[in-house]
């Protein structure tokens, strides 16, 4: 049973599996944004889109999936001309996204690292995590 | 100058760490980030001058950005991280502020 949260119905998805590496997790990208580009969105909502998807992706290959080759990453999608909705789910453990630092604090400026998920919540009209935390949905309403 | 073109995504920011780390290192006093061409970077990349910057302010250096486009600043400026990395219009006059500071 999905732990994901209740919502409004999303428009059917189209869903692609890749392996757990960098390279593997450019696949969906492309898909996405050919997709969202099609759907005559701007480019301020194409850069925000691929910047959400990068970090996303970005996350589940370190973080939620470590780093294992062996792993795998579930992406489903949705782009119509009045929205986009990409999902990312990892086979981890999950975490508390509440509990990530706040990274524009002085005292977490110059980490090299935490600034994903501000920057998805920036750019994005809607970023949730399902329960467990290994999941993100996130919604993108076009502004044009 | 350190010149960043096209799409700075995830595979390739262990390169930008790479370059200004060893620049750094190497005790360059000023290294000036070229961005007229870049568009598109993130956290990864931006993680990735943030080690250079780390390692510069080691060594008393310096990294400034130099012509960044509107989406790069933005993203600069959402992070903070253009408290720590000056931006100016071009690479001149990244040079004349720092001839201005010596």
């Amino acid at each position: 049973m999905s732990d994901a949260p209740r919502r409004t119905a999303d428009e059917p998805m189209k869903e692609i599996v890749v392996r757990n590496n960098l390279a593997a997790a450019k696949l969906p990208e492309e898909k996405i944004l050919a997709d969202v580009t099609a759907a005559g969105y701007g480019e301020e909502d194409i850069f925000a889109i691929k910047l959400s998807l990068e970090e996303a992706m970005t996350n589940a290959v370190r973080h939620g999936n470590r780093n294992d080759p062996t792993k795998h990453i579930v992406v489903r999608y949705s782009v119509t001309p009045q929205r986009t909705v990409i999902c990312v789910r990892d086979e981890g453990l999950g975490f508390h996204p509440e509990l990530v630092p706040d990274c524009t604090l002085p005292e977490y400026i110059e980490r090299p690292c935490g600034r994903g998920i501000m920057l998805m919540r920036a750019y994005m009209t809607e970023v949730e995590y399902n329960e467990n935390g290994n999941e993100v949905r996130m919604v993108k309403v076009n502004q044009r | 100058m350190v010149r960043m073109s096209g799409s700075c995504t995830m595979e390739v920011s262990s390169q930008i760490r790479h370059c200004l780390v060893g620049l750094a290192q190497d005790h360059v006093p000023l290294i000036i980030v070229e961005m007229r061409d870049l568009d598109f970077i993130d956290s990864n990349g931006l993680g990735g001058m943030v080690a250079g910057h780390l390692r510069a302010r080691h060594h008393h250096g310096t990294i400034c950005v130099a012509n960044p486009s509107a989406a790069v600043r933005e993203l600069l400026e959402l992070t903070r991280l253009s408290q720590i990395f000056p931006s100016f219009p071009d690479v001149e006059s990244a040079l004349a502020a720092r001839a201005g500071s010596d």
